[in-house]
């Protein structure tokens, strides 16, 4: 059975699959380059991850996660105003949920915003959530 | 032996990779169009378009506001880049 980190990766891929602006293109952990056809669109990713022992046995992990959902989009006006509305769309579907159990929490920790030149300009709004979640430590696919 | 007008044209002649005709307003400006392939942030597939032509034919060019066309398709200038010793003006391009 996956990581419980796979689980929330591809919990929080569904969980914003459909979106108004994204719609389907959602992808988990991309690192090809994105062409025309796919934008605008969203990656999800999870980074890194701190582990805190709870217990003297050491049985008892308690996990921050970084998921990280990357919107890109590419326009010639108001890209500005696409990459919020990705920002609205992805909030309004993670900020108050649990993943279906996955995660004791799902917070919404940053978010950074970078703009380049091409032949139209191109963004990405990088938005990381920090996923608490817990494990024995022997058993890294059962979120407890 | 000093270079004169005859010699600059040269730069410009039909036979050089990327000649082409870009339309500027009613003038047809003979330039050099460029689009190398490039990843905006490192994912997103993109190209860097610009075109070179001699700083006489777009003095009026204006960063921000021109368009023009080149090969079928429109494009705002977005920077006018100027060498004078040689007389030649690179114009960055935006697709309108």
């Amino acid at each position: 059975m996956s990581h419980v980190r796979q689980q929330i990766r591809e919990a929080a891929a569904t969980a914003v699959t459909g979106l108004t602006t994204s719609g389907a293109r959602v992808f988990q952990s991309r690192t090809r380059p994105i062409a025309d056809g796919s934008l605008p669109c969203l990656l999800v990713n999870t980074d890194d991850e701190t582990v805190e022992v709870l217990t003297v046995d050491g049985l008892v992990l308690d996990r921050r996660l970084t998921l990280s959902i990357s919107a890109y989009a590419k326009a010639t006006s108001s890209l500005d105003d696409t990459l919020d509305t990705m920002i609205a769309e992805v909030e309004t579907v993670l900020g108050n949920t649990t993943l279906s159990g996955k995660v004791k929490s799902l917070a919404l920790q940053s978010v950074r915003i970078e703009m380049e030149q091409g032949e139209k300009p191109a963004g990405r709004a990088v938005m990381q959530f920090e996923a608490n979640y817990m494990t024995v430590a022997n058993a890294p696919s059962t979120a407890i | 032996m000093a270079f004169d007008a005859d010699d600059m044209d040269a730069f410009f002649d039909a036979d050089m990779p990327g000649y082409m005709l870009a339309t500027i307003g009613a003038a047809s400006v003979p330039c050099l169009f460029r689009g190398p392939y490039s990843e905006s942030l490192g994912m997103v597939e993109s190209s860097n378009p610009s075109i070179l032509c001699q700083s006489a034919d777009v003095t009026g060019v204006v960063a921000g506001t021109t368009t023009l066309t080149v090969n079928g398709t429109s494009y705002t200038v977005i920077s006018t880049q100027p060498d004078a010793p040689l007389a030649q003006t690179r114009l960055i391009l935006e697709e309108a």
